[in-house]
């Protein structure tokens, strides 16, 4: 026997709202998170849960028929109105980190999330409100761990490059002392060699003048190589501080330190002016250009050696030192490797230690500048250094070049 | 009877003190250089302790040939040394150091050096050498400072 339909079913169906009801109470009055209802015609609030009264600090009585700038949910009446005017149009306002002050003056950052809901033919606004103060401590925490660790990665780096650095430095003073060392025992074997033929000349057989004039020779090849260690090691010790310099006089200079040997291999030097000032190191510029210079005598065959040299300004406004000769040449796929340390094209017909371009290339790259060739097999090399011209002297403008 | 000016000199290596010796004799000099080996020895020389009392036999220097490298007192030691005492404020002091470091030229010339001169690179170059200094030994100028 069933009673009738409709008796039978509104009261299950009460009882089933009862008990929705119910649930959504309990969750209400239990929610870890901020629940304000509020009727959306006259904005004022209906309902709080228990954990928006303990959080913000206001009596459950406080809030009820208070607009939300009334308890400094919002700054005041004009913010509230357009808010509402928001949520009326959208069904939704949403605030991922919003200020709130609670009534003791306190400040707690919170996610404000307000929805619009049809209840049966009425509306009404609910607002979801969470204490996001953890989450932004661990973010904040999260930022500070991400900046340690990114300055202790940069304090590793650093120290792990001045002990490169240092270590480095160590390396080439270990070059400096130990060619320094090598020159004094080098220094006496050719003296003795040499006083041999000198003094012991009579009872040496002429084998005994070669073999003794070999080891001469032989001492002073090396000698010749320890210099150049010595001046590659000293250049990259020193501390350099570029300043202008005035190319003519570092040019005469580093002619001036070739004389010798310009002299010895009949060199012909054309030294094409004007020169510009340039930013540089008049020192290690001028143990460039010696090595240049040297260089390019050396490598002649069959006729005097001649060198040219002469400045060019780039486009970009660089200055280009070339130094020419008109020696054999060197192959393009040989024109990098010159440049580092001991690489030697010729082994035996042309002296040499491997070490002047490498200065060549060290002593520009500390000046800031590039280094380069263009070169034909057999028609002779033009290397170039390139630097940037020295600056403009700041002064009266009527004592500029063209004035004497 | 006419005396050389005595040279002393400061080197620890002893091939380059015969060397010296031998430059010298070829650049005219009949009197051996005194040589000392080391700082100590070269401050003892000129203070006449021990057996450098005798002064018949160990002569005031009129120069010093002074290596900067040594045991014990290096150059720079005894060039301090030298400068501080009132009877050798005006003694020569060449230095003769295979280092053609500027720091060290630098602190030699502070210290009171009357000349720096690297170490020659071979025998030719140091007898050239010996020459300019007995040429400036026998000049009216070192004869009356000595």
């Amino acid at each position: 026997m069933n009673p009738p339909a409709d008796e039978l079913q509104a009261p299950t169906s009460r009882t089933a709202l009862t008990a929705s009801e119910l649930r959504f109470r309990r969750l209400f009055e239990a929610a870890h998170d901020g629940i304000l209802i509020m009727d959306p015609a006259t904005r004022q609030i209906i309902d709080v849960n228990p954990f928006l009264v303990k959080f913000l600090g206001y009596a459950h009585a406080e809030f009820i028929g208070k607009e939300l700038f009334e308890i400094g949910l919002l700054r005041d009446e004009a913010e509230s109105k357009e808010a509402f005017c928001q949520l009326l149009e959208t069904g939704q306002i949403r605030y991922d980190d919003l200020p709130l002050q609670t009534k003791d003056g306190r400040r707690v950052d919170v996610e404000f999330v307000s929805n619009l809901y049809q209840e049966g033919d009425q509306q009404v606004i609910q607002c979801n409100i969470r204490d996001i103060a953890a989450r932004k401590r661990a973010e904040k925490d999260a930022a500070l761990t991400t900046a340690r660790r990114t300055a202790e990665l940069e304090d590793a780096v650093q120290r792990r490059t001045a002990e490169l650095r240092s270590s480095n430095r160590q390396l080439e003073s270990y070059v400096y002392s130990i060619a320094h060392d090598l020159r004094a025992p080098l220094r006496a074997m050719q003296g003795y060699a040499q006083l041999l033929v000198q003094e012991c000349a009579a009872s040496l057989p002429s084998a005994g003048h070669g073999y003794a004039n070999a080891i001469n020779k032989s001492a002073q090849v090396m000698d010749r190589l320890l210099v150049d260690l010595l001046a590659f090691s000293r250049l990259n010790q020193q501390t350099i501080e570029l300043g202008p310099v005035a190319l003519a006089s570092v040019v005469d200079d580093a002619l001036t330190a070739c004389a010798a040997e310009i002299r010895e291999s009949r060199t012909r030097v054309v030294n094409l002016a004007p020169w510009p000032v340039v930013l540089a190191h008049a020192a290690t510029l001028q143990q460039v250009l010696v090595n240049l210079i040297s260089n390019a005598m050396k490598f002649v065959q069959g006729r005097p050696p001649e060198v040219r040299l002469r400045a060019e300004t780039r486009p970009g406004g660089m200055i280009r030192v070339w130094v020419e000769d008109n020696g054999i040449g060197i192959a393009p796929e040989f024109h990098e490797r010159i440049f580092q340390v001991f690489q030697r094209l010729h082994t035996t017909a042309y002296p040499g230690t491997g070490i002047g371009l490498a200065i060549v290339q060290s002593g520009i790259e500390r000046l800031g500048g590039k280094t380069g060739l263009e070169s034909i097999p057999g028609q002779g090399s033009k290397f170039w250094i390139e630097l940037a011209p020295a600056p403009r002297p700041a002064g009266p403008p009527n004592q500029g070049r063209n004035a004497g | 009877m006419t005396t050389e000016p005595t040279i002393l000199v400061a080197d620890d290596d002893p091939n380059d003190g015969f060397f010296m010796n031998m430059a010298f004799e070829r650049a005219g000099r009949v009197t051996p250089l005194q040589v000392t080996h080391d700082g100590v020895e070269a401050i003892a020389y000129l203070s006449g302790e021990g057996l450098y009392a005798d002064r018949t036999q160990y002569p005031l220097p009129a120069l010093l040939l002074l290596d900067l490298n040594m045991p014990r007192k290096n150059g720079f030691d005894v060039l301090g040394w030298i400068r501080q005492q009132p009877d050798f404020k005006l003694l020569p002091v060449y230095i003769l150091s295979a280092s053609s470091r500027l720091a060290d030229i630098n602190q030699a010339y502070a210290l009171g050096a009357t000349s720096y001169i690297v170490k020659p690179g071979n025998f030719d170059e140091l007898q050239r050498l010996a020459r300019t200094i007995v040429a400036a030994l026998t000049s009216e100028q070192f004869t009356r400072q000595a």
